[in-house]
């Protein structure tokens, strides 16, 4: 379970995160709506220790992630699989050794990591492309292959920053069943941010909105759209028009 | 200013630390530090052999122009080399080293941190620092003494070379002049320094290109600082080591 109490951070004199409270319960799905700017980046990256905050804290599993020694948060680590909003790849390594990295680090025997490799590319209709490096893949790829880098290691908790954001609906829709069904089959427990409500009602169970540095609303996915915010409702809009 | 100087000091004080940590991950780095050896060492080899061999043409004319009126150039060979064991040898090839390596390092690690790559090692439970930094500045302690060698060895042949065709002084007599009067110490002494030097550059390019600013401007900022500060270091090190060692 992750907990998130009173979180405040100020980055450049700005105060982005104004008391943050949330809990995240093993095996859901939480979406985090907010518009852009709105700190839903900055609060996954506390999650995992990436940044400290000024005020408030977190637990994952019951450990206080901001006040573990760098041992501690990197084997605490070992349980997260994180999608970066830009990808994130190494740029150095081939598709092939991005995905291994982590798994060759951990031990496992190559045979193991080949097979591993093999497989989430071919869920991820990437087959064809391991010798391939970052630069020579579409943006839509890169994405593709950084949740494939994040769900290698079978994490107990997957943070998605924006994983469908700049894909077409067919691909975004595959990567959408893909998370159900890491939900259903592994009760991974996930975060997921996005701007796009549609994926959020599919995926979710519960569905949060972050704005003004808080948590202002959150909701079971189904009773969402009785919710009356206009904030809310701004991203109902966006249901409409692609409807 | 001096916010900044404090800033640096902490944040390398910190890598400092983590870096004598991540020793006891060395056994994942075999490969890592094969990989870099070959970019700093092997990589530098031509660069570092066209400039000590300039290095040691001109110190044979140079030497031999300032002692000429008091000392027979009988002893060309002794002085010169003497020079390139203990100065211009180390201090030379960690300047080249530190232009090209430095920036380099600085370049890279501040290209990954600013497109999160280092975040993404974090959040993998990569030890960036065991990744990153601890390959290169073992690889800089090794390579900079190796290549100082190489250096001196082709440093004394240009010398040897420029003395006997330009200033009459035989290479019999010019390596019988080094002979005559070699101490180890000097050796050794220049070795010693080189692998400080070794450090240094590495050090301050992971510095640097870790704790770089967002941008390509923020890169471009890394990777002047990397070498100048390196350099300035080298010579600094350079008088401190020299005091030491030959004071
Ligand atoms: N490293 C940083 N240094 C300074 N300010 C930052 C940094 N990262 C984020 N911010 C600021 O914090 C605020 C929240 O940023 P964040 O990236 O969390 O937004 P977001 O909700 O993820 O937006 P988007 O949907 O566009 O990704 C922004 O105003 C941004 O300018
Ligand atoms: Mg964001």
């Amino acid at each position: 379970m992750i907990r998130i109490r009173n979180l405040h951070k100020s980055l450049n004199g700005q105060a982005v995160l104004q008391g943050i409270d949330l809990e995240i319960h093993d095996g859901e799905t939480l979406a985090i709506l907010g518009k852009s700017g709105s700190g839903k980046t900055v609060l996954l990256k506390h999650i995992v220790g990436l940044l400290k905050p000024d005020r408030g804290s977190i637990w994952v599993d019951d450990r206080e992630v901001p006040k573990l020694r760098r041992s501690e948060l990197f084997r605490l680590r070992r349980k997260f699989g994180y999608v970066f909003q830009a990808s994130a790849l190494f740029d150095s390594l081939t598709v092939y050794e991005n995905l291994a990295l982590a798994l060759r680090d951990r031990g496992y025997p190559e045979t193991e990591i080949e097979e591993k490799i093999h497989q989430i590319l071919e869920l991820m209709g990437l087959q064809g492309n391991e010798e391939k490096y970052p630069s020579e893949l579409s943006g839509g790829m890169q994405k593709r292959v950084s949740v494939a880098r994040a769900l290698i290691t079978d994490p107990k908790y997957l943070l998605y920053d924006e994983p469908t954001a700049g894909l077409d609906p067919v691909t975004a829709e595959t990567i959408n069943d893909l998370m159900l069904s890491l939900k259903s089959r592994f009760r991974v427990t996930a975060v997921l941010v996005t701007h796009d409500l549609r994926c959020a009602l599919r995926v979710a169970d519960r569905i949060a909105l972050l704005s003004g540095g808080k948590i202002r609303i959150v909701v079971p996915a189904e009773e969402t759209l009785k919710i009356k915010d206009p904030e809310l409702q701004e991203f109902f809009r966006s249901l409409e028009f692609r409807a | 200013m001096i916010e900044a100087f404090f800033y640096h000091v902490g944040a390398m004080t910190i890598l400092g630390g983590q870096l004598l940590r991540s020793l006891r991950e060395l056994h994942k780095i075999p490969r890592l530090f094969l990989q870099q050896l070959d970019r700093i060492g092997v990589g530098s080899i031509p660069l570092v052999a066209l400039t000590s061999a300039f290095t040691g043409m001109v110190a044979s004319v140079q030497t031999a122009y300032q002692v000429r009126d008091y000392v027979p150039l009988d002893f060309l060979g002794a002085g010169v080399a003497k020079a390139i064991m203990i100065e211009l040898g180390p201090v030379l090839t960690a300047l080249v080293v530190a232009g090209r390596v430095g920036a380099g390092i600085a370049a890279e690690l501040g290209t990954m941190r600013v497109t999160e790559q280092i975040d993404a090692l974090e959040i993998m439970a990569i030890d960036p620092v065991r990744y990153l930094v601890l390959p290169r500045v073992l690889a800089g302690i090794l390579a900079l003494p190796l290549l100082t060698v190489l250096a001196e060895v082709v440093a004394i042949l240009g010398a040897a070379f420029v003395s006997a065709t330009v200033l009459n002084v035989s290479y019999a007599t010019f390596f019988h002049g080094i002979q005559l009067f070699f101490l180890p110490r000097d050796l050794f002494g220049g070795l010693a320094k080189s692998v400080v030097f070794g450090f240094l550059i590495t050090f301050l390019g992971c510095h640097f290109g870790y704790t770089s600013g967002r941008g390509a401007s923020g890169v471009g900022r890394a990777t002047t600082y990397a070498v100048v500060f390196s350099s300035l270091f080298v010579l600094m090190f350079d008088y401190i080591l020299g005091t030491l060692l030959f004071g």
